[in-house]
Protein backbone atom coordinates (compact mmCIF):
# COMPACT_ATOMS: atom_id res chain seq x y z
CA UNK A 1 0.00 0.00 0.00
CA UNK A 2 1.48 3.02 -1.15
CA UNK A 3 2.05 5.96 1.59
CA UNK A 4 1.10 9.04 -1.41
CA UNK A 5 -2.09 10.12 -2.27
CA UNK A 6 -3.14 11.96 -5.26
CA UNK A 7 -3.72 15.24 -3.72
CA UNK A 8 -7.63 16.09 -3.63
CA UNK A 9 -8.73 18.71 -6.45
CA UNK A 10 -10.52 22.43 -4.96
CA UNK A 11 -12.50 24.52 -7.10
CA UNK A 12 -10.64 27.00 -9.22
CA UNK A 13 -12.95 29.74 -7.70
CA UNK A 14 -13.75 32.73 -10.02
CA UNK A 15 -10.00 34.66 -10.27
CA UNK A 16 -8.26 31.78 -11.48
CA UNK A 17 -7.28 34.36 -14.61
CA UNK A 18 -5.07 35.95 -13.09
CA UNK A 19 -2.52 33.35 -13.59
CA UNK A 20 -4.37 30.93 -15.76
CA UNK A 21 -5.00 31.23 -19.61
CA UNK A 22 -3.06 33.67 -21.98
CA UNK A 23 -3.96 35.33 -25.15
CA UNK A 24 -3.69 32.95 -28.03
CA UNK A 25 -3.88 29.46 -25.88
CA UNK A 26 -6.77 28.17 -27.56
CA UNK A 27 -5.08 28.71 -31.19
CA UNK A 28 -3.31 24.81 -31.56
CA UNK A 29 -1.39 25.80 -34.65
CA UNK A 30 0.96 28.82 -33.81
CA UNK A 31 3.60 26.51 -34.95
CA UNK A 32 1.96 26.03 -38.06
CA UNK A 33 -0.59 24.10 -39.54
CA UNK A 34 0.69 20.46 -39.46
CA UNK A 35 -2.55 18.91 -40.71
CA UNK A 36 -5.92 20.06 -41.65
CA UNK A 37 -7.07 23.17 -39.89
CA UNK A 38 -10.37 22.91 -38.17
CA UNK A 39 -11.98 25.51 -35.29
CA UNK A 40 -14.56 23.77 -33.33
CA UNK A 41 -16.81 26.30 -31.46
CA UNK A 42 -19.76 25.90 -28.76
CA UNK A 43 -21.24 27.29 -25.27
CA UNK A 44 -21.29 25.83 -22.01
CA UNK A 45 -24.67 25.86 -20.24
CA UNK A 46 -25.35 25.00 -16.75
CA UNK A 47 -28.73 23.22 -15.44
CA UNK A 48 -31.06 26.16 -15.88
CA UNK A 49 -30.00 26.88 -19.66
CA UNK A 50 -27.81 29.64 -18.40
CA UNK A 51 -24.49 30.29 -20.93
CA UNK A 52 -21.92 30.11 -18.25
CA UNK A 53 -18.74 32.58 -18.54
CA UNK A 54 -14.99 32.03 -16.75
CA UNK A 55 -15.09 28.10 -17.57
CA UNK A 56 -11.76 26.93 -18.16
CA UNK A 57 -11.46 24.33 -20.92
CA UNK A 58 -8.21 22.53 -21.34
CA UNK A 59 -7.55 20.45 -24.99
CA UNK A 60 -6.10 17.71 -25.65
CA UNK A 61 -5.53 15.94 -28.83
CA UNK A 62 -3.44 13.95 -31.19
CA UNK A 63 -1.64 14.88 -34.45
CA UNK A 64 -3.44 15.03 -37.81
CA UNK A 65 -1.33 11.40 -38.05
CA UNK A 66 -2.27 10.49 -34.51
CA UNK A 67 0.44 10.43 -32.50
CA UNK A 68 0.80 12.82 -29.37
CA UNK A 69 3.37 15.30 -28.83
CA UNK A 70 6.61 14.11 -26.58
CA UNK A 71 8.73 17.06 -26.05
CA UNK A 72 7.78 20.88 -25.99
CA UNK A 73 9.84 21.12 -29.60
CA UNK A 74 7.18 18.94 -31.44
CA UNK A 75 5.63 20.58 -34.64
CA UNK A 76 2.09 20.25 -33.19
CA UNK A 77 1.74 20.01 -29.01
CA UNK A 78 -2.15 19.36 -29.13
CA UNK A 79 -2.87 21.23 -26.12
CA UNK A 80 -5.05 24.29 -25.85
CA UNK A 81 -7.00 26.11 -22.82
CA UNK A 82 -9.27 29.01 -22.38
CA UNK A 83 -11.86 30.62 -20.82
CA UNK A 84 -15.92 30.87 -21.81
CA UNK A 85 -16.79 34.25 -22.75
CA UNK A 86 -19.44 36.19 -21.32
CA UNK A 87 -21.99 34.61 -23.40
CA UNK A 88 -20.39 31.25 -22.65
CA UNK A 89 -19.01 31.05 -25.55
CA UNK A 90 -15.55 29.38 -26.64
CA UNK A 91 -13.19 28.40 -29.24
CA UNK A 92 -10.02 26.11 -29.95
CA UNK A 93 -8.63 26.52 -33.52
CA UNK A 94 -6.19 23.46 -34.12
CA UNK A 95 -5.78 20.51 -36.50
CA UNK A 96 -8.14 17.57 -37.23
CA UNK A 97 -6.51 14.81 -35.27
CA UNK A 98 -5.60 11.48 -36.28
CA UNK A 99 -7.08 8.02 -35.20
CA UNK A 100 -5.16 6.68 -32.39
CA UNK A 101 -4.16 3.49 -31.51
CA UNK A 102 -5.87 1.32 -28.83
CA UNK A 103 -5.13 -2.27 -28.18
CA UNK A 104 -3.69 -4.79 -30.44
CA UNK A 105 -5.28 -4.00 -33.96
CA UNK A 106 -8.05 -1.84 -32.90
CA UNK A 107 -8.16 2.48 -33.28
CA UNK A 108 -10.00 4.95 -31.76
CA UNK A 109 -11.74 7.21 -33.65
CA UNK A 110 -10.13 10.50 -33.99
CA UNK A 111 -11.21 13.00 -30.92
CA UNK A 112 -9.98 15.48 -28.34
CA UNK A 113 -9.99 15.38 -24.48
CA UNK A 114 -11.73 17.82 -22.77
CA UNK A 115 -11.47 18.73 -19.61
CA UNK A 116 -13.64 21.56 -17.52
CA UNK A 117 -12.61 23.78 -15.05
CA UNK A 118 -15.00 26.44 -13.12
CA UNK A 119 -16.41 27.63 -9.91
CA UNK A 120 -18.94 26.06 -9.00
CA UNK A 121 -17.10 22.89 -9.80
CA UNK A 122 -15.37 21.14 -7.12
CA UNK A 123 -12.99 18.66 -9.40
CA UNK A 124 -12.49 18.70 -13.00
CA UNK A 125 -14.93 17.16 -15.51
CA UNK A 126 -13.85 14.87 -18.55
CA UNK A 127 -15.15 14.09 -21.69
CA UNK A 128 -14.10 13.96 -25.25
CA UNK A 129 -14.81 15.75 -28.75
CA UNK A 130 -15.37 13.68 -31.63
CA UNK A 131 -16.23 14.83 -35.55
CA UNK A 132 -19.54 13.50 -37.10
CA UNK A 133 -18.06 13.44 -40.10
CA UNK A 134 -15.76 10.43 -39.25
CA UNK A 135 -16.80 6.93 -38.52
CA UNK A 136 -16.90 6.50 -35.12
CA UNK A 137 -18.98 2.97 -35.02
CA UNK A 138 -15.52 1.06 -33.97
CA UNK A 139 -14.27 3.11 -31.67
CA UNK A 140 -13.57 1.57 -28.11
CA UNK A 141 -14.21 4.30 -26.05
CA UNK A 142 -17.26 6.54 -27.71
CA UNK A 143 -19.20 2.77 -27.55
CA UNK A 144 -18.73 3.11 -23.87
CA UNK A 145 -21.16 5.63 -24.07
CA UNK A 146 -25.11 4.69 -24.18
CA UNK A 147 -25.91 4.98 -28.08
CA UNK A 148 -28.33 7.20 -27.55
CA UNK A 149 -26.28 9.55 -26.04
CA UNK A 150 -23.37 9.26 -28.48
CA UNK A 151 -24.18 12.12 -30.42
CA UNK A 152 -24.08 14.60 -27.96
CA UNK A 153 -20.10 14.12 -28.28
CA UNK A 154 -19.83 14.77 -31.61
CA UNK A 155 -19.08 18.08 -33.23
CA UNK A 156 -20.99 18.72 -36.50
CA UNK A 157 -19.88 21.23 -39.13
CA UNK A 158 -22.22 24.25 -39.03
CA UNK A 159 -22.87 26.47 -41.95
CA UNK A 160 -19.31 28.09 -41.85
CA UNK A 161 -17.27 25.75 -42.07
CA UNK A 162 -16.26 25.54 -37.78
CA UNK A 163 -17.58 22.39 -36.29
CA UNK A 164 -19.94 23.26 -33.37
CA UNK A 165 -19.43 21.32 -29.88
CA UNK A 166 -22.30 23.06 -27.10
CA UNK A 167 -21.59 21.64 -23.23
CA UNK A 168 -24.58 21.16 -21.23
CA UNK A 169 -23.21 20.85 -17.79
CA UNK A 170 -26.24 19.24 -15.67
CA UNK A 171 -29.85 18.45 -17.78
CA UNK A 172 -31.56 19.93 -15.01
CA UNK A 173 -33.53 21.95 -17.45
CA UNK A 174 -35.02 19.16 -19.21
CA UNK A 175 -32.02 19.35 -21.63
CA UNK A 176 -29.54 16.58 -23.02
CA UNK A 177 -26.81 16.40 -20.59
CA UNK A 178 -23.27 16.02 -22.18
CA UNK A 179 -21.92 12.59 -21.29
CA UNK A 180 -19.31 12.92 -18.98
CA UNK A 181 -16.38 10.27 -17.95
CA UNK A 182 -15.22 8.83 -14.87
CA UNK A 183 -11.67 10.92 -14.04
CA UNK B 1 4.38 2.09 -17.95
CA UNK B 2 2.47 4.44 -15.62
CA UNK B 3 -0.91 3.70 -14.82
CA UNK B 4 -3.33 6.07 -13.35
CA UNK B 5 -5.62 4.43 -11.43
CA UNK B 6 -9.19 6.07 -10.74
CA UNK B 7 -9.54 8.36 -7.39
CA UNK B 8 -9.84 6.63 -4.02
CA UNK B 9 -13.69 9.06 -3.68
CA UNK B 10 -12.75 9.66 -0.40
CA UNK B 11 -9.72 11.64 -0.63
CA UNK B 12 -11.57 13.66 -3.68
CA UNK B 13 -14.50 16.16 -2.93
CA UNK B 14 -18.11 15.07 -3.84
CA UNK B 15 -18.83 16.68 -6.87
CA UNK B 16 -22.22 17.76 -5.17
CA UNK B 17 -21.48 18.73 -2.54
CA UNK B 18 -24.56 20.81 -0.46
CA UNK B 19 -22.01 23.04 0.86
CA UNK B 20 -20.34 24.48 -1.70
CA UNK B 21 -23.06 26.99 -3.72
CA UNK B 22 -24.04 26.34 -7.26
CA UNK B 23 -22.55 23.01 -7.94
CA UNK B 24 -25.98 21.06 -7.89
CA UNK B 25 -26.89 23.57 -11.22
CA UNK B 26 -22.95 23.02 -12.46
CA UNK B 27 -22.11 19.47 -11.71
CA UNK B 28 -23.38 16.67 -13.78
CA UNK B 29 -26.14 15.22 -12.77
CA UNK B 30 -26.18 11.85 -14.87
CA UNK B 31 -23.52 9.00 -13.69
CA UNK B 32 -20.12 9.68 -15.12
CA UNK B 33 -19.34 7.25 -18.16
CA UNK B 34 -16.49 4.51 -17.22
CA UNK B 35 -14.28 4.26 -19.85
CA UNK B 36 -10.92 2.97 -20.91
CA UNK B 37 -7.71 4.32 -20.13
CA UNK B 38 -5.88 5.18 -23.13
CA UNK B 39 -2.76 7.04 -25.09
CA UNK B 40 -5.02 9.96 -24.62
CA UNK B 41 -4.99 10.08 -21.00
CA UNK B 42 -1.69 8.41 -20.13
CA UNK B 43 0.27 10.72 -22.67
CA UNK B 44 -0.01 14.78 -21.91
CA UNK B 45 1.17 18.13 -23.06
CA UNK B 46 4.77 19.17 -22.04
CA UNK B 47 5.36 22.14 -21.46
CA UNK B 48 9.13 24.00 -20.95
CA UNK B 49 10.20 27.40 -19.48
CA UNK B 50 9.20 29.09 -22.72
CA UNK B 51 5.57 27.91 -21.66
CA UNK B 52 5.50 30.37 -18.75
CA UNK B 53 3.88 33.26 -17.92
CA UNK B 54 5.75 36.26 -17.04
CA UNK B 55 4.47 36.15 -13.39
CA UNK B 56 7.64 34.45 -12.28
CA UNK B 57 8.50 33.15 -8.75
CA UNK B 58 8.94 36.50 -6.75
CA UNK B 59 5.12 37.65 -5.87
CA UNK B 60 6.09 39.47 -3.41
CA UNK B 61 7.72 42.32 -6.32
CA UNK B 62 11.14 42.54 -4.36
CA UNK B 63 9.17 42.36 -1.10
CA UNK B 64 7.33 45.40 -1.55
CA UNK B 65 4.24 44.13 -1.56
CA UNK B 66 2.39 44.07 2.30
CA UNK B 67 1.65 40.97 4.28
CA UNK B 68 3.75 38.46 6.34
CA UNK B 69 6.43 37.28 3.91
CA UNK B 70 7.29 33.70 3.39
CA UNK B 71 9.23 31.36 1.12
CA UNK B 72 6.37 28.50 0.19
CA UNK B 73 8.53 25.55 -1.08
CA UNK B 74 7.91 21.83 -1.84
CA UNK B 75 7.93 19.12 -4.03
CA UNK B 76 5.93 17.07 -6.26
CA UNK B 77 6.12 13.41 -5.91
CA UNK B 78 3.86 10.37 -7.78
CA UNK B 79 2.02 7.64 -6.12
CA UNK B 80 5.24 6.16 -5.66
CA UNK B 81 6.75 9.06 -4.04
CA UNK B 82 9.14 9.96 -7.06
CA UNK B 83 9.67 13.35 -7.82
CA UNK B 84 7.98 14.67 -10.75
CA UNK B 85 10.62 17.09 -12.64
CA UNK B 86 9.36 19.47 -15.39
CA UNK B 87 5.95 20.05 -13.63
CA UNK B 88 4.20 23.62 -14.59
CA UNK B 89 2.96 24.95 -11.73
CA UNK B 90 0.98 28.63 -11.36
CA UNK B 91 -0.29 29.76 -8.14
CA UNK B 92 -2.45 32.44 -7.63
CA UNK B 93 -3.96 34.22 -4.01
CA UNK B 94 -5.80 37.17 -2.91
CA UNK B 95 -3.18 39.73 -0.84
CA UNK B 96 -2.90 40.28 2.76
CA UNK B 97 -6.49 41.93 3.22
CA UNK B 98 -8.35 39.07 1.34
CA UNK B 99 -8.88 41.01 -1.86
CA UNK B 100 -8.07 39.22 -5.45
CA UNK B 101 -6.39 41.82 -7.77
CA UNK B 102 -9.22 40.70 -10.24
CA UNK B 103 -12.02 43.33 -11.33
CA UNK B 104 -14.87 40.69 -10.47
CA UNK B 105 -13.99 40.83 -6.44
CA UNK B 106 -15.87 44.05 -5.99
CA UNK B 107 -15.40 43.70 -2.05
CA UNK B 108 -14.36 47.11 -0.68
CA UNK B 109 -11.08 45.80 0.34
CA UNK B 110 -7.87 47.60 -0.31
CA UNK B 111 -5.86 46.41 -3.36
CA UNK B 112 -2.00 46.16 -3.19
CA UNK B 113 -0.25 48.06 -6.16
CA UNK B 114 2.70 45.55 -5.65
CA UNK B 115 0.88 42.35 -5.31
CA UNK B 116 -0.39 41.01 -8.68
CA UNK B 117 -1.45 37.55 -6.81
CA UNK B 118 0.40 34.85 -9.53
CA UNK B 119 3.30 33.19 -10.17
CA UNK B 120 4.81 30.31 -11.97
CA UNK B 121 7.54 27.72 -12.24
CA UNK B 122 8.60 24.71 -13.72
CA UNK B 123 9.74 22.13 -10.94
CA UNK B 124 13.52 20.86 -11.24
CA UNK B 125 14.83 17.58 -11.63
CA UNK B 126 14.13 16.58 -7.76
CA UNK B 127 10.26 17.92 -8.48
CA UNK B 128 11.00 21.07 -6.65
CA UNK B 129 9.28 24.36 -6.73
CA UNK B 130 9.94 27.47 -4.26
CA UNK B 131 8.08 31.05 -4.39
CA UNK B 132 8.60 34.30 -2.22
CA UNK B 133 5.28 35.44 -1.46
CA UNK B 134 2.73 36.71 1.19
CA UNK B 135 0.17 35.25 3.52
CA UNK B 136 -2.67 35.97 1.78
CA UNK B 137 -5.85 37.50 4.11
CA UNK B 138 -8.74 35.81 4.95
CA UNK B 139 -11.80 37.44 2.73
CA UNK B 140 -16.17 36.78 3.17
CA UNK B 141 -18.04 35.43 0.21
CA UNK B 142 -20.82 37.10 -0.42
CA UNK B 143 -24.26 35.94 -0.45
CA UNK B 144 -23.91 33.19 2.17
CA UNK B 145 -24.16 33.09 6.17
CA UNK B 146 -20.96 34.84 6.76
CA UNK B 147 -19.06 32.11 5.57
CA UNK B 148 -14.82 33.68 5.07
CA UNK B 149 -12.50 31.55 3.12
CA UNK B 150 -9.65 30.89 4.88
CA UNK B 151 -6.41 32.00 3.89
CA UNK B 152 -5.23 29.97 0.74
CA UNK B 153 -2.96 29.49 -2.12
CA UNK B 154 -3.86 27.94 -5.72
CA UNK B 155 -2.31 25.22 -7.54
CA UNK B 156 -2.50 24.55 -11.18
CA UNK B 157 -0.14 21.92 -12.31
CA UNK B 158 0.46 19.52 -15.14
CA UNK B 159 2.50 16.41 -14.22
CA UNK B 160 3.29 14.63 -17.30
CA UNK B 161 -0.09 12.85 -18.75
CA UNK B 162 -3.85 14.28 -19.54
CA UNK B 163 -4.82 12.01 -16.20
CA UNK B 164 -2.66 13.53 -13.32
CA UNK B 165 -3.35 16.93 -14.34
CA UNK B 166 -4.59 18.73 -10.74
CA UNK B 167 -5.86 22.21 -9.95
CA UNK B 168 -5.94 22.19 -5.58
CA UNK B 169 -5.83 24.88 -2.94
CA UNK B 170 -3.06 25.38 -0.09
CA UNK B 171 -4.25 26.01 3.40
CA UNK B 172 -2.17 27.24 6.19
CA UNK B 173 -1.66 24.80 9.19
CA UNK B 174 -3.97 26.10 13.03
CA UNK B 175 -6.25 28.18 10.85
CA UNK B 176 -9.18 28.88 12.42
CA UNK B 177 -11.48 28.91 9.95
CA UNK B 178 -9.85 25.54 8.15
CA UNK B 179 -12.84 23.52 9.84
CA UNK B 180 -15.54 25.72 8.83
CA UNK B 181 -14.37 26.13 5.14
CA UNK B 182 -17.18 24.43 2.55
CA UNK B 183 -14.10 23.69 0.36
CA UNK B 184 -12.19 22.38 1.79
CA UNK B 185 -14.87 20.57 4.03
CA UNK B 186 -15.77 19.10 1.09
CA UNK B 187 -13.20 16.25 1.07
CA UNK B 188 -14.63 12.99 2.99
CA UNK B 189 -11.18 11.94 4.71
CA UNK B 190 -10.10 14.03 7.19
CA UNK B 191 -6.20 12.50 6.39
CA UNK B 192 -6.67 13.91 2.60
CA UNK B 193 -7.99 17.58 4.05
CA UNK B 194 -4.48 17.38 6.31
CA UNK B 195 -2.38 16.70 3.20
CA UNK B 196 -3.64 20.29 1.63
CA UNK B 197 -2.58 22.23 5.33
CA UNK B 198 0.96 23.57 4.63
CA UNK B 199 3.82 22.97 7.00
CA UNK B 200 5.78 25.31 9.06
CA UNK B 201 9.00 24.68 8.19
CA UNK B 202 11.66 27.13 9.46
CA UNK B 203 14.39 25.20 7.28
CA UNK B 204 13.08 26.94 4.15
CA UNK B 205 12.60 30.59 5.16
CA UNK B 206 15.30 33.22 6.05
CA UNK B 207 16.24 33.79 9.50
CA UNK B 208 14.65 36.71 11.38
CA UNK B 209 13.04 37.64 7.49
CA UNK B 210 10.69 35.14 6.34
CA UNK B 211 8.49 31.86 7.23
CA UNK B 212 9.21 28.81 5.43
CA UNK B 213 6.14 26.91 4.89
CA UNK B 214 6.59 23.74 3.07
CA UNK B 215 3.74 22.19 0.33
CA UNK B 216 3.97 18.94 -1.27
CA UNK B 217 1.83 17.64 -4.12
CA UNK B 218 1.14 14.52 -4.97
CA UNK B 219 -0.07 13.54 -8.93
CA UNK B 220 -2.31 10.58 -9.93
CA UNK B 221 0.20 7.76 -11.68
CA UNK B 222 2.25 4.74 -10.13
CA UNK B 223 4.37 2.42 -11.34
CA UNK B 224 3.02 -0.80 -12.93
CA UNK B 225 5.34 -2.64 -11.16
CA UNK B 226 5.54 -2.05 -7.85
CA UNK B 227 8.61 -0.95 -5.77
CA UNK B 228 10.92 -3.22 -4.25
CA UNK B 229 12.07 -1.03 -0.50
Amino acid sequence: MSDFFPSAFQTLGPFYNLALTRDGENDLTLGGKHGPAITVCGKIYDGEGNARRDFLLEWWQADASGAYAASADAPFRGFGRTLSGPDGSFSFSTVKPGAVPFEGNSWQAPHAALAIFGPGLMRRIVTRVYFADEDNSACPVLSAVPEGRRSLLTAVKDGDGSYRFDIRMNGSDGSAETPFFED
Amino acid sequence: MTRYDPYDEATQPSLHSQAYFRTTLTAPRDPLVKVPRTATETSGPVFGAGDLSAAGVDLSNDEKAIGSLMILAGQVLDEDGRPVPNAMIEIWQANAAGKYPHVVDQRPAPQDPNFTGAGSMMTDAEGRYSFKTIRPGAYPVPNTNNWWRPPHIHFSLYGHAFASRVITQMFFPGDPLNDHDGILQAVPDKAAQDRLIGKLDQSLGVHEHALGLRFDIMLRGRSETPMVD
